[in-house]
């Protein structure tokens, strides 16, 4: 068993609780650090990939994951932010000043969806998020004197003072520092009054606004906040990426968005992270699959005199290959989550955790929900 | 001079008028209890006074000052808190963080304060932290600190949503039914509480209550409401024995 022995206010406040976390994190940071080092080309491309897809998850987890604002349309502010960045250097911006330029532009732009939508709730407000988004695609593939439609734009690697980012190592290094300082910000607002107010608003908006909590501007901070780190990402995207084309930008990511942050687990930033390895790792995982599994299963046929095996094999390898399977697959793991876990791959981390660290009196009743009453009566 | 008032006040529900022309005041350091059958229009009042509703008529005066037009969420920062009937606390937030939304009236840094955590954010956290400790050591939450309100039973649920409303430090502190869902022993305990909290801070207290041991313990001056309207007002002996307000129970 291990206890937290608290010795003053000032542990509470700190990112890192204790020396044990210290030491894991320490260690964690130099895994990444070095993994560029271990990995081939193609891997640290993909983790790549994950640290954007990190940005983007700290982005939703800031509006769905604290705030309780569910939004199905932030593939719009990720195509803002990445259109907006990639035409700013195109026209001769320096580096710096066209993603500050694209953040705010995105940061704006989430204020500006955010202020109707702050009369909304629930569903309501879903829908509105989905429908700024198809709007936003249609400006993407029509304004094409910014965003070239549909003939697409393409995007150079980032030279930032004067240093070409020309290697998937550096550029991993450079998604890695964006997603560090996402993180620690973002951290420092959850631990100051302003995530405590998302925080209040998300579990009880009555009791949080007669705590004294603004709602109209706090969600406002929240949806252009969130839009902001969106926009972020946005334009490390675009590097990544290398061509923007509207079709990109759709319905389906920003499900994929969410996706991210229900299976890490809504409310808390690891849970972000872990979304993001998660969406990130899955597309090649399934390709990896889709290739190996007939493979095997034909080896295993031939070594073994099994026909049938190799006929299962290819039949899987067929279907995997299909397209929209992947899609299926994503919101089949959603279902399942939902159904399942619905604290998420973070929360299924603290239970196992609680497990060891309290064995053997780990009660199983403390993560279960005890609200019996509905919400609708509960201002009577 | 009385701290709170509220005159001819009213709300309309529909055609249904659960608060219909309700006046009466609170002085400061007086418990004031509200009792009457339910549906009597009780929790509205208090939604009133917390500017959630929008009355259809009337007044409300705090410390001299008319606040029917003032927003809802300035209500805490002039010094009004409140419980709620069925708890609307933070249910995924550790004790000591629903206590710290107390202090939110209390905040001093900004926006940008807050992002890069500067040494002035670090200090007012642990300004606030010492301030919710306070109040936690006063209720004895201590043990329950670090713990998220999921797991706490209904009685220290209750204690909890008390003690976040203190953090606030209010100067008026309304209870919507303190004792619903609370064994006996567990009601005692409020009581003291409540009695404790007037006597030590001059707190002014309007109570919603059906437990009359409770009422009995507490209260300065009791009104009975049906109906929208306040039928019988007075000591807690008085009010229980009023002929109107026996037959409110009894029949509706
Ligand atoms: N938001 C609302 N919309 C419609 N009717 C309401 C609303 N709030 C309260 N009422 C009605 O007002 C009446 C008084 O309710 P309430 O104040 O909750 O009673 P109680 O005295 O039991 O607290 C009830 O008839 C209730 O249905
Ligand atoms: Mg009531």
């Amino acid at each position: 068993m291990r206890f937290q022995f608290k010795t003053s206010y000032d542990q509470d406040i700190r990112i890192f609780r204790d020396k044990v976390d210290v030491f894991w994190y320490g260690l964690l940071a130099v895994l990444v650090l070095i993994l560029p080092l271990l990995l081939d080309d193609y891997y640290v491309g993909e983790t790549a990939w994950v640290f954007i897809y990190g940005i983007c998850g700290v982005s939703m987890m800031v509006l769905v994951g604290y705030t309780g604002l569910v939004s199905l349309g932030h593939a719009a502010f990720l195509g803002i932010g990445a259109y907006a960045h990639a035409y700013f250097i195109q026209h001769g911006m320096p580096w710096v000043v066209a993603m500050v330029l694209a953040v705010a532009l995105t940061t704006a732009s989430g204020l500006i969806v955010g202020l109707p939508a702050l009369r909304m709730t629930g569903i309501y407000l879903t829908i509105a998020t989905l429908a700024f988004a198809v709007i936003i695609q249609e400006v993407f593939s029509r304004w094409e004197s910014v965003t070239h439609g549909f003939a697409g734009m393409k995007v150079d690697k980032p030279v930032i003072f004067g240093f070409e980012f020309a290697t998937d190592q550096s550029f991993y290094y450079l998604c890695l520092f964006f997603l560090v300082v996402v993180l620690w910000a973002t951290r420092n607002l959850l631990r100051s009054p302003t995530g405590r107010a998302w925080i209040a608003i998300r579990d009880s908006e009555i009791a949080a606004q007669s705590m004294g909590v603004h709602l109209a501007v706090y969600k406002s901070i929240a949806f252009a906040y969130s839009a902001g780190v969106m926009g972020l990402a946005g334009a490390l995207f675009a590097h990544k990426i290398a061509y923007l084309a509207p079709d990109i930008f759709t319905i389906l990511l920003s499900i994929q968005f969410l996706l991210l942050v229900i299976v890490g687990g809504l409310g808390s930033l690891h849970g972000a992270i872990l979304g993001a390895i998660f969406v990130a790792l899955l597309p090649p995982v399934i390709a990896i699959l889709r290739d190996s599994i007939p493979e095997s299963m034909a080896a295993f046929a031939a070594g073994t005199g099994l026909t049938f095996v190799g006929t299962i094999g290819s039949a899987v390898g067929g279907f995997l290959a299909k397209p929209g399977v992947e899609a299926g697959i994503f919101g089949l793991i959603l279902v399942l989550v939902i159904l399942l876990e619905p604290l998420g791959m973070y929360g299924r981390w603290l239970k196992i955790k609680l497990f060891f660290s309290t064995f053997p009196m780990y009660k199983a009743a403390t993560f279960k929900r005890q609200k019996s009453y509905m919400r609708s009566e509960r201002l009577r | 001079m009385s701290l709170f008032s509220a005159d001819n006040l009213s709300i309309n529900f529909g055609g249904i008028k659960a608060v219909d022309g309700v006046t009466f005041d609170v002085a400061k350091g007086e418990v004031f209890t509200i009792i009457g059958p339910n549906g009597a229009g009780k929790t509205t009042i208090f939604n009133l006074m917390s500017r959630i509703y929008e009355p259809s008529g009337g007044k409300l005066v705090f410390d001299g000052r008319d606040i029917t037009n003032v927003a809802p969420h300035r209500i805490a920062a002039l010094g009004i808190a409140r419980t709620f009937q069925n708890l609307e606390l933070f249910d995924s937030s550790t004790v000591l963080e629903n206590l710290l939304l107390g202090r939110h009236v209390h905040r001093r840094t900004n926006l940008v304060e807050n992002f890069l955590f500067l040494p002035k954010a670090r200090r007012a956290e642990i300004e606030d932290r010492r301030a919710a400790e306070e109040v936690i050591d006063l209720f004895g939450l201590a043990p329950h600190a670090e713990t998220p309100i999921g797991s706490l039973s209904y009685g220290l649920r209750k204690i909890v949503e008390l003690a976040r409303a203190l953090c606030i430090r209010p100067r008026l502190l309304m209870l919507d039914e303190p004792s619903s869902g609370l064994g006996a022993e567990e009601t005692e305990t409020m009581a003291r509480w409540i009695g404790d909290l007037r006597r030590r801070m001059g707190l002014a207290v309007v109570m919603i209550e059906h437990d009359m041991s409770l009422v009995n313990a507490v209260s300065d001056r009791v009104v009975a409401l049906n109906q929208g309207r306040i039928i019988a007002e007075g000591s807690a002996a008085a009010v229980q024995n009023d002929p109107e307000v026996i037959r409110a129970y009894l029949g509706g």
